[in-house]
């Protein structure tokens, strides 16, 4: 029977070949995508874990010896750097990372291959200044990415206790835990779900594009004395077929594309195409399950026929799709917002609460299988309704009379829509979670400052000032009041005109007493002045005493001063000239500097190298570089961004799939009906209004369906609800006319495979 | 371009007087040669073809007769010779001047599974006109005058299959006049019928035809088909062997 098969499936021709070629393309891009989605944990591990020497040390107890390391993240223009700066803490027992063979001595590096091509490239007071000498190379085994910028920099050990490095023993060798807030987790569980679906769905159609032909090949065999049984065995062989060659073809696109893959960032990283594979028991796992999915396709196909000798025939139609067909859907989603409030409470492990919100949203994307045929109905015949050409007359008949399978040809596309719709709730609220450090700079402008450490100073500023391209360079003090013993203010040391010139506040009025608030702050009395930095030396920190008189505070103010701008400033800009002791002020530490510039990116890195040579602990930000963002949430919502772009794409591969099976099923009528007289673009119009008007109605629904549950989700979680925005109309918009687009690409076959001229075939 | 404006009353007995019309050819074809890969489907045919007049091509299986009348109706586009219908050289057309013309010029009748199965009865007939940009409310209204004078009436709102095969085939031949041809093309239009049942489309096909003005050019092996038109052509590997005009 298996002989018989293979041989039934293989010798029929060029056309059978061909169908089955389809469907066995179709399976291995599936295939491949899934391997893809299980190479992504294994993947990220395998990341972590490359460069856990850099993130996670055993530290040294209190007065041990060890290694001190401090580790900075910097750029290149827009490329990331990292820096570790190194020094041992004693002359002996200092531990070297793995990355690298020997410890550098201060002013020597190790640096990763891409960072010393870069070296080349670029002059020496663009980067080579604030690396040092290049000793070595740091081993690939301890990079992310063969493009990632390192350095392991060998640094005088008093400049990194001034910043208060760490003094380590030992370098992780394994990836910490990434620990994520508990609705991030629900995030990438449901997500994870939600992705797969439309995956599952494009390979269980794809299954189906040769079946009428095979069913036809079938009629044959009955009328030969095969049994129903032998049949169904014959199908699920040449849907075997199918799915093994496809399953094959997925291991080798997977091989393949690993490469280019490999080339997509995460977190600013490209990856290692050997750290992209899945575990070996998921992907033998989950290509037995295409195989399963593609018998019991085959199978489930055979139940909906009746293969007699006489030929084939679709069962009566089953009942029309009943509003009821919406109650699973209201069940799953009171069951989801059950297990996520469970969650939240804690009342229950969160293991299970979790596993159970999992299913629950797996139950909800179920639900929309099982309610979509009467929703799909009920724009068919609304659409029949109104009709008034032949092509939306032909495609609101089909649409109407077939709702099963006109949903079933869009519902890879509308769980698409209810996943993205429901993530971009999400998204709002992951966004209202992120830590904005605003950088408000001109478009000329560096700033450089620091957390803890030194290294900035006036005669620092001063150098920068002579730099080529270099306009100013004002050096801050960064201060807090305190009075009462009690902290009442922030305030910035510096001078107010020189200020507001550096930041490019034009038509800014400074007051004329040196005491200038920003935004009406009230801050009239007496303070003690102290560095708003933490001194990690021990040294005495300076005081200094400011009178504010009320009188003499007027508020920063300039027509168009950006509202987001009480953020970035202090509440108040103190003048050395309106302390009680103006030399005073010089005591106080350096801990900005705001710099213009030609606005060029040579004078900005040449600005960034020099600071960073002098102050290693320093953060500089060249320009706008945009804010920058901080906490897990940034990176749930890019693979969450990756994930959708790649599941509508597939949708719409699935929606053409089944819209070229839909319509070779029915390619005798359209022959018949070009023959007749129906122009192409009347075949153009059928198919795309079959395809179009239930997919924009239904993955309508689908959006305002995920929208409710994203806030739901969102609320009960315990965030803050709000709508998203008109971004997620157009990017779900622009992905809805991405699948017509793909659709649309099956036109000029079709339309061969329907041109009049076939009918000497029928 | 329609060419009947309404459609016509049926003749009780179509077979009576059969009369060659003598006036100018409506359609015309010269030298028709057509090649599938290495077989010569046609090998020179001559045929024309009379306003109102009704011919039947005969042949055994694989003469080219079916070959033959999807070339006359712009179906096929011939390797060599020439088809002019209503003095237009059809196989110098586009695909998309040969629709247009199919669809307003022409109508047809197949042996079986044309009638589109979403559809009902009423919406089968009237979807040429719906294809032709006529309103839905008109082509419904028209395509429902068809419906008694081809003793179809009740079948108006059932699906195709619902219905037997010659009421099928008569709704078939009501959809290939609805639009007013001058020219329906019938390939075996009885071959999936009963001989009773093939009578009784045949007998409507070709009323309905001579009442409406309509030339009718009919594919069949079966003689007593070929007994309702005026004029036989046999097809023998590719070449006629009746009279051409």
């Amino acid at each position: 029977m298996i002989r018989l098969g293979l041989r039934l499936a293989l010798a029929g021709g060029r056309g059978a070949i061909a169908g089955l070629g389809l469907t066995a393309t179709a399976v291995a891009i599936g295939t491949a995508i899934l391997l893809f989605a299980l190479s992504f944990a294994p993947a990220v591990g395998a990341r972590d874990a490359r460069t856990a020497w850099r993130d996670s040390f055993v530290q040294a107890p209190e007065g041990a010896e060890g290694t001190l390391v401090a580790v900075f993240e910097d750029r290149v223009g827009a490329r990331l750097l990292t820096r570790v700066h190194l020094a041992p803490a004693s002359a002996d027992a200092a531990p070297i990372p793995p990355a690298i063979d020997a410890m550098p001595r201060p002013g020597e590096a190790y640096v990763s291959p891409a960072l010393a091509a870069l070296m080349a490239e670029l002059p020496a007071d663009q980067l080579a200044g604030r690396i040092g000498s290049v000793v070595g190379t740091i081993k690939d085994s301890s990079l992310a990415s063969p493009d990632e910028l390192v350095a392991v920099i060998g640094t005088e050990p008093d400049i990194l206790r001034a910043y208060g490095a760490t003094v380590v023993t030992g370098y992780a060798s394994e990836a910490a835990a990434l620990d994520l807030p508990p609705i991030a987790a629900l995030i990438v569980v449901l997500a994870g779900m939600g992705a797969l679906a439309p995956v599952a769905v494009f390979v269980a159609t794809a299954t189906r594009m040769s079946a009428a032909r095979r069913e036809l090949r079938l009629a044959a065999l009955r009328l030969v004395g095969a049994t129903p049984g032998q049949v169904a065995r014959l199908a699920v062989v040449e849907a075997l077929v199918a799915t093994s060659v496809g399953a094959l073809g997925g291991v080798v696109l997977f091989v393949l594309f690993r490469p280019l893959i490999a080339r997509i960032p995460l977190d600013e990283t490209t990856w290692w195409p050997d750290t992209i594979a899945p575990s070996p028991v998921l992907a033998v796992t989950l290509l037995i399950a295409v195989q399963a999915v593609g018998a019991a396709g085959a199978l489930v196909t055979m139940r909906r026929l009746t293969i007699s000798p006489l030929g084939v025939q679709r069962r009566a139609a089953s009942p029309t799709p009943r509003a009821a067909r919406m109650l699973p859907l209201a069940i799953s989603f009171i069951a989801l917002m059950l297990a996520i409030w469970l969650y939240r409470t804690g009342n229950l492990p969160g293991i299970v609460t979790l596993g159970g919100a999992g299913l629950a949203f797996a139950g909800v994307i179920g639900s929309i299988a099982f309610a979509g045929p009467w929703l799909t109905g009920l724009v068919g015949r609304v659409l029949h309704r109104f009709a008034r050409g032949g092509a939306t007359l032909l495609a609101s008949r089909r649409v109407g009379d077939d709702p099963r399978g006109s949903f079933g040809a869009i519902s890879g596309v509308i769980m698409a829509v209810f996943v993205a719709s429901a993530f971009f709730t999400f998204a709002v609220y992951t966004r209202s979670q992120m830590v904005f450090v605003t950088q408000l700079l001109p478009p000329n402008g560096v700033v450089a400052w620091l957390g803890n450490g030194s290294g900035l100073s006036d005669d620092l500023a001063d150098r920068i000032a002579g730099l080529d391209g270099v306009t100013g360079a004002v050096p801050i003090r960064e201060v807090g009041l305190a009075r009462d013993g009690g902290y009442q203010a922030f305030g910035w040391l510096a001078s107010c005109p020189e200020v507001v010139a550096a930041l490019g506040l034009e038509g800014a009025n400074c007051a004329p007493g040196g005491i200038t608030t920003t935004f009406g702050a009230d801050v009239t009395g007496t303070y003690q002045l102290f560095p708003d930095r933490t001194d990690v030396t021990g040294a005495t920190p300076p005081s200094a005493t400011l009178v504010v008189p009320g009188e003499a505070v007027p508020a920063l103010s300039a027509a168009g001063l950006p509202a987001d701008l009480g953020g970035f400033l202090p509440e108040v800009l103190i003048d050395p000239v309106a302390l009680a002791d103006p030399g005073a002020a010089s005591a106080f530490p350096v801990t900005r500097i705001h710099i213009t510039t030609d606005g060029s990116p040579e004078v900005g890195e040449r600005v960034r190298n020099a600071i960073i040579a002098a102050a290693p602990a320093a953060f500089v930000s060249v320009q706008q570089e945009g804010p920058t963002i901080k906490g897990p949430f940034e990176e749930i919502g890019r693979i969450v961004a990756i994930g959708l772009v790649g599941t509508l794409a597939l949708a719409g591969c699935t929606l053409a799939v089944a819209v070229t099976t839909a319509t070779l099923e029915r390619r005798r009528q359209f022959v018949f009906l070009r023959s007749a007289g129906m122009s192409a673009s009347g075949l153009r119009a059928t198919i795309l209004l079959q395809a179009g008007v239930p997919l924009v109605a239904v993955a309508g629904a689908s959006a305002v369906l995920g929208v409710i549950v994203g806030l739901a989700v969102v609320w009960i979680a315990g965030g803050t609800v709000a709508l998203p925005d008109a971004s997620m109309v157009g990017v779900l918009g622009a992905s809805l006319a991405v699948a017509m687009l793909i659709v649309s690409l099956t036109l000029p076959p079709l339309e061969r495979m329907t041109r009049p001229s076939s009918l000497r075939h029928e | 371009m329609t060419f009947l404006a309404t459609p016509p009353a049926t003749s009780s007995d179509a077979r009576s007087e059969p009369t060659r019309s003598t006036s100018t050819p409506i359609l015309t074809a010269h030298g028709l040669h057509k090649r599938f890969g290495t077989t010569d489907a046609l090998r020179g045919i001559d045929f024309s073809l009379s306003p109102g007049e009704i011919v039947a091509v005969m042949g055994p299986s694989g003469s080219g007769k079916s070959t033959l009348l999807h070339c006359l109706a712009g179906i096929l586009t011939p390797d060599a010779g020439t088809v002019e219908f209503d003095g237009r050289r059809i196989d110098a057309m586009g695909e998309g001047e040969r629709s247009r013309l199919r669809r307003t010029a022409f109508g047809f009748v197949f042996q079986f599974g044309q009638l589109v199965p979403e559809l009902t009865g009423l919406e089968n007939v009237a979807l040429p006109l719906l294809l032709d940009d006529v309103s839905r409310k008109d082509a419904e209204a028209r395509a429902a005058e068809w419906f008694p004078r081809l003793g179809l009436s009740g079948l108006e709102g059932r699906r195709p299959g619902d219905m037997s095969g010659g009421q099928a085939q008569r709704v078939a031949v009501a959809r290939a006049l609805v639009a007013g041809p001058a020219v329906v093309f019938a390939d075996e239009p009885t071959g999936s019928l009963d001989s009773l049942a093939g009578e009784g489309v045949m007998e409507l096909l070709t009323a309905a035809a001579r009442s409406a003005g309509a030339s009718v050019v009919i594919v069949t092996h079966e003689a007593r088909v070929a007994a309702y038109a005026h004029r036989e052509v046999i097809v023998r590997d590719g070449r006629s062997s009746g009279p051409a005009a």
